[in-house]
């Protein structure tokens, strides 16, 4: 009988968020749209996102990933909207905040009528379900019940973590409370069952930052370089005034914990028992990049340390391993000949304040498009121990030159022996 | 009064030569002829070569034969021979010699020649390669971090040596096919010792790179020095094998260095411009015994890197 009663409230739990799933879809089917961009010279979509419409203006949410192709190459494509019905129209772009994300278009043409998706007031508690809607594959609306799960801990981009399976062409679709209030918008999967939303605060801001004028065409670039200029200098500033929680490795202290939202991890080869030297590695590292284009990514962090112990292997040996640990190092950030420079290098020996001597190699590459912006790689590897060395390394994608100095000094003066 | 005949190939080398003490030579097929030629395209009695009894010179007469004679690719009925003409009768190529005309000097015999003989030793060679195969398994020993076996690494370098070993090999042979002596000894030990320089340059590069830092001129440098070596090991290798003009030698030396150095040069220098996603540094790292120059404070190492964000913001606009 109990089991009867359990399986009955299951049921009736499913049946409930089926018909708020269904009253949601016909309610606001209508104020949501297939964002596709379509490339000029063939005519046809080259791809396609959601999008959904937040006032009687014509005003539209959707990501900004899913209309890069058209912010980077305005001269190759247009964007056009595609109901459910299936009318279409062209859509004009008004703003957009590449940190988050986000992109503002604008319906040109408008009905007498128009649907639109209110703006909630303030997120949910833990645990209400939400419904993520959008258009994934190109197969029609559909909407997905997840689980509310609060703001992402410990990450600099605030996401909204939903337990649900946000699909590709989902992105750009809004996430909507039982009332059908938006709170927020997808933008990500971390595999199985994990979706990342982009929150009710980002949308507004983007709301009330933008001007009823559209953002000229000429202006689309020097924008992300402003945004992301702003971003990197925030990114840094936090990182650098956090607290950078030292930690022994090996015979060295090192900054093992940089402020709250770099996600760290350890490894060392203590279970290889034919190994005739020891590594133990630490890494920590922002999850999250920025997508600017194409493969092109930005605003990621890496920090790495490793230490070597080849006491085994006597100095020679052990100073031939270190060398060829040393080498190879590339960039955190996947980027072609049209986005970035070749990388330029100096190195040097140095001695830091610690009188931790190493030999240290500062390599920088300049975004193309984006002026003041860099990515930064660091290698430094001590030579105070005849068997022993710790590397030190890290990667900074899209910061400015005075940040990015600012945060190598601070790094390379933290090291020191116990 | 004397006069030679030499029969020649048909690239104009010498093959025999007849020498007859009187002052003319009937040539022809005929068994009656001083020199006979047994060639089918050659008259019984074809030519006749005579001293002209007044000025002394050597003259050609044509015996009313079918194919004629040809001087230097020319018919000729008759003719006052200048020397090193070059006649054809049928398909024979002769040369006729004045015994009167001085041959040029002797080539002087190379101070060189005996200062390389101490390079003919098979002790030295021996020594050479047991040097060799040591450097082999020493830095095979270096740059293995596992467990090292002696006997399971040997084969490699063996091998290593044979290949190095081929060149030597290649000089002898073809010195032995041009009918000289092989100097295989000396080839051998020449190639040891020059790939044992490369050994020992290899290790200064290594602490130079890690004490000095130097720019781009030392590769430029380093390139200078390899060339060089090149250019002088070709240049013994072609000395002890052939014996050839200087300027021939000097010729095929630099020819050879350049095909050499060339794909290196194109491919390690010119290259540098194409994109590359991996920065291209050279952090060479040596055990403390080796660090013999000083380091520089954090802040002087920040302040050297602001150059780097200009030097990539000229490339920028390139």
């Amino acid at each position: 009988m109990r089991h009867f009663l359990i399986l009955l409230f299951l049921f009736s739990a499913y049946a409930q968020s089926q018909q708020t799933a269904q009253n949601l879809f016909s309610q606001y089917q209508s104020a949501l749209y297939q964002i596709r961009i379509i490339e000029l010279e063939s005519g046809n979509k080259s791809s396609i996102g959601s999008g959904f419409q937040i006032d009687p203006q014509g005003n539209m949410i959707t990501n900004y990933h899913v209309v890069s192709e058209y912010v980077y190459d305005p001269d190759k494509y247009r964007i056009e909207y595609l109901t459910i019905d299936g009318e279409s129209g062209p859509l004009q772009l008004i703003n957009f905040d590449v940190v988050n994300d986000l992109a503002l278009v604008r319906k040109t043409e408008l009905n007498a009528l128009e649907d639109i998706f209110p703006i909630a007031t303030s997120l949910p508690n833990q645990g209400t379900t939400i419904y993520s809607l959008g258009n994934p594959h190109d197969l029609g609306m559909i909407v997905v019940p997840g689980t509310f799960n609060g703001i992402k801990k410990n990450s600099f981009y605030q996401r909204i973590h939903f337990t649900g399976s946000i699909n590709p062409g989902m992105s750009g679709g809004p996430v909507v409370n039982e009332n059908g209030h938006v709170m927020g918008v997808n933008v990500a999967t971390a595999g199985n069952q994990i979706g990342f939303l982009i929150p009710l605060s980002k949308i507004e801001q983007l709301l009330t930052k933008h001007a009823d004028e559209p953002l000229p065409i000429s202006e689309f670039k020097s924008t992300i370089q402003q945004q992301l200029m702003q971003n990197q200098t925030e990114l840094l500033s936090k990182l650098q005034n956090a607290t950078w929680q030292m930690a022994p490795l090996g015979q060295a202290n090192v900054p093992t914990k940089i402020g709250e939202f770099l996600s760290c991890w350890g490894d060392s080869n203590t279970n290889n028992e034919e190994a005739l030297f020891l590594s133990v590695e630490n890494r920590c590292r922002l999850d999250e990049q920025i997508f600017l284009h194409g493969g092109l990514r930005s605003g990621g962090i890496e920090l790495e340390f490793e230490w070597l112990n080849g006491q085994k292997l006597g100095e020679n040996r052990f100073y031939s391993l270190y060398n060829s640990s040393v080498i190879g190092a590339g960039a955190g950030n996947a980027a072609t000949k049209t986005d970035v420079t070749n990388y330029q290098c100096e190195n040097s020996k140095v001695t830091n304040k610690n009188n931790v001597s190493s030999k240290t190699v500062l390599c920088v590459r300049a975004y193309k498009e984006f002026a003041e912006l860099y990515d930064v790689l660091f290698i430094g590897a001590t030579l105070d121990h005849k068997e022993q060395g710790l590397i030190s390394h890290f990667t900074l994608a899209g910061v400015a030159k005075d940040s990015a100095l600012s945060f190598t000094k601070q790094f390379m003066d933290a090291i020191e022996w116990q | 009064m004397a006069i030679v005949l030499e029969l020649l190939s048909r690239k104009n080398m010498p093959l025999k030569h007849y020498k007859f003490d009187q002052d003319y030579v009937c040539v022809g097929r005929d068994f009656n002829n001083d020199l006979r030629l047994d060639d089918p395209y050659v008259c019984p009695s074809h030519m006749l070569v005579a001293i002209d009894p007044e000025s002394g010179l050597l003259m050609v007469n044509d015996c009313q034969s079918t194919n004629g004679i040809k001087i230097n690719n020319k018919f000729m009925k008759h003719a006052t021979l200048q020397p090193n003409d070059i006649i054809k009768i049928g398909r024979t190529r002769l040369r006729i010699i004045d015994t009167k005309a001085p041959l040029p000097k002797a080539m002087p015999l190379s101070e060189l020649e005996e200062n390389l003989s101490w390079l003919n030793k098979a002790f030295l060679a021996v020594c050479l390669s047991f040097a060799c195969l040591s450097y082999l398994l020493l830095s095979k020993y270096i740059g293995t971090v596992s467990e090292f076996k002696i006997i399971a690494a040997l084969p490699s370098e063996l091998g290593q040596l044979a290949v190095i070993s081929l060149w030597p090999l290649s000089f002898a042979v073809l010195a032995k096919v041009v009918k000289k002596e092989s100097h295989l000894i000396n080839q051998i030990n020449l190639t040891l010792i020059i790939t044992l320089v490369f050994f020992v340059l290899n290790l200064l590069q290594s602490f130079i790179m890690f004490n000095m830092n130097p720019g781009s001129w030392f590769m430029w440098l380093e390139l200078v020095i390899v060339g060089l070596i090149i250019v002088g090991f070709l240049w013994l290798s072609l000395f002890i094998a052939f014996h050839q003009p200087p300027i021939r030698r000097n010729a095929i030396a630099l020819l050879m260095s350049t095909l050499i150095l060339a794909p290196l040069v194109i491919f390690g220098f010119f290259n540098s411009d194409d994109f590359s996603s991996r920065p291209s540094y050279n952090l060479t790292l040596l055990p403390p015994a080796y660090n013999i120059s000083g380091s520089v404070e954090t802040t002087v190492f920040i302040d050297k890197t602001q150059a780097l964000f200009k030097r990539v913001d000229q490339q920028k606009s390139k």
